[in-house]
Parts: C-alpha cells; sequence; structure tokens
C-alpha cells in the first residue's frame, strides 16, 4: 500500500508575479517559475496571478525597435544595446526558449488592462504567457489590437470585449495599482514573485531557488512511502 | 535573507536578471551566469 505522505488535498498557494512584457527576465523568469512548479509532484495546487507592472509608463505608443526605443530613453549605442540583447538571448536559448532580436516596443499599458480582464476571467496567466512568448518568439505583435483579441480568443475570451476594452480606458486604475502595490511589498526588481504573500523574491531566480521558495511557503515537496 | 516588509519575507537577493523598476533598465549582474553572459551588462 502506498501512503500519500503529505498533504496533498492541502489548500491551494497563489503565486503573484508582476511582470511586463517588454521585460526579458520576466519571460525567462516565469518559464523558471513554471519548470520549479512542474518539478512538484502536487503542481495543481498553484495558481499563478499575473500582476501589472508596466516599466516605462512614459513609453510611446508608436511601435519602434527595442534598439531605437532604448537608446531615446537610455542613451548608448545599438552595438552596446545588441551586445546585451544576445547575451541574454544566450542565456534564454540555453533553457530551451527561443528569444528573437527582432522585437518592436510601444507602451504595454494597453496589454495590461486586457490582462487585467482576462485575470479576472480566471485566464490572466494564460493570456499574458501566450502573448509574451508570442513576442519573445518574434510570432506576435502584441501591439496590435487584433493579435490581442486573437490571442484572447484562443485562451476562451470574449474577442469583441477585448476590442471594446482597447477602444476605451477600463482597467486602467487596476493596472497602476497593480504597480504602486508591487513597489509597497518591496519589489526592487522585475519580475517580482510573491507565494502566499509569505516569500518573495525580485528577478529571475533560478528554478532550484524558486523551488526552495515554493517549499517554504507551501509545505516540502510530496513523496510517497510504502507501508 | 530580510526583514519581513508588509508580512513578506524577501528571501533571494536579485539573481540571474532583471528590469529596474524605477529605470526601466534590464540587468545581468549575476556571478552564475558570467559563464554565459558577461556580468556588469545592462540594457
Amino acid at each position: 500500500m502506498v501512503e500519500q505522505v503529505a498533504k496533498s488535498e492541502e489548500s491551494r498557494v497563489v503565486i503573484e508575479v508582476w511582470s511586463d512584457l517588454v521585460c526579458p527576465w520576466c519571460y525567462i523568469g516565469t518559464h523558471r517559475l513554471k519548470a520549479a512548479i512542474a518539478q512538484r509532484p502536487d503542481p495543481d495546487r498553484f495558481e499563478i496571478v499575473m500582476r501589472s507592472f508596466e516599466l516605462d509608463p512614459t513609453a510611446s505608443r508608436e511601435p519602434e525597435t527595442i534598439e531605437k526605443a532604448f537608446i531615446r530613453s537610455h542613451g548608448g549605442t545599438a552595438d552596446q544595446f545588441l551586445r546585451a540583447e544576445r547575451q541574454v538571448q544566450a542565456i534564454a536559448r540555453s533553457e530551451g526558449l527561443e528569444f528573437s532580436l527582432d522585437r518592436l516596443s510601444a507602451s504595454t499599458f494597453d496589454l495590461h488592462r486586457v490582462s487585467q480582464y482576462a485575470a479576472g476571467q480566471g485566464h490572466g496567466d494564460e493570456f499574458f504567457s501566450r502573448v509574451q512568448d508570442g513576442f519573445f518568439t518574434g510570432t506576435l505583435n502584441p501591439y496590435d489590437p487584433r493579435a490581442l483579441a486573437g490571442v484572447a480568443e484562443s485562451v476562451g475570451l470574449d474577442a469583441q470585449r477585448v476590442r471594446d476594452i482597447l477602444a476605451n480606458d477600463e482597467y486602467a486604475d487596476r493596472v497602476r495599482i497593480d504597480r504602486a502595490d508591487g513597489l509597497e511589498l518591496g519589489a526592487t526588481g522585475v519580475p517580482f514573485v510573491v507565494i502566499d504573500r509569505r516569500v518573495a523574491a525580485p528577478g529571475a531566480q533560478k528554478v532550484s531557488t524558486y523551488g526552495q521558495m515554493l517549499e517554504q511557503a507551501a509545505g516540502p515537496v510530496l513523496s510517497e512511502r510504502a507501508s | 535573507m530580510s526583514e519581513p516588509s508588509g508580512g513578506i519575507q524577501i528571501v533571494a537577493a536579485l539573481a540571474s536578471g532583471w528590469c529596474d523598476p524605477d529605470s526601466g533598465v534590464c540587468h545581468i549582474e549575476t556571478v552564475d551566469e558570467t559563464t554565459i553572459a558577461d556580468a556588469g551588462s545592462e540594457h
């Protein structure tokens, strides 16, 4: 007979991830977090809740290449920027993630507003992750309302509702409140992962670190033993 | 790792990489990943 030692039916654990689309470490960090969850035998206990953290509230609504946007905002040269991008690309690829250098940068405020709607429908993580994956693999223009509506529909959301949200300013306050909440909780780096409102870590941590955090918040990895 | 803030304990320092909440600049600055990427980069 096999006895389940730990408490597999225990309460669910909410993992909040403050993230922005344009943040490469949010892309990498989220995949690492999900890898840590997948390594546990009780992955269904964990619910990821995406929280908005708009890194540049002053960003232009007109998309431009990531290097142009960076140099305009922070200075430096295209060569310096692309060298750093290639370093992140190497890390992403070493972890099995595609990482396109051919990305566009613009305000992510509207995306966050739609993400808030998706979260309210129980599809926040799924929606945001699909947009994020599409953006970093170079297969999705997240600044195209039709593309966002298409992703929304693919996760079971109402595409027309998304088009309506994009045409007005719904959820704007929620986006700003999320950012303020993250800062208040101690976000010194994005992504900012908070597990069960008990433990937190800024930046993209290693899979093993996320595993330790899960254990600290949710208890040790379940094991089975013969009895 | 740090004193709990608002009931939350920050259990890890900035690691592999992160984006600065204030400036929006993203950084790579960890020992672990200097084998792949040079330390001290930012973009």
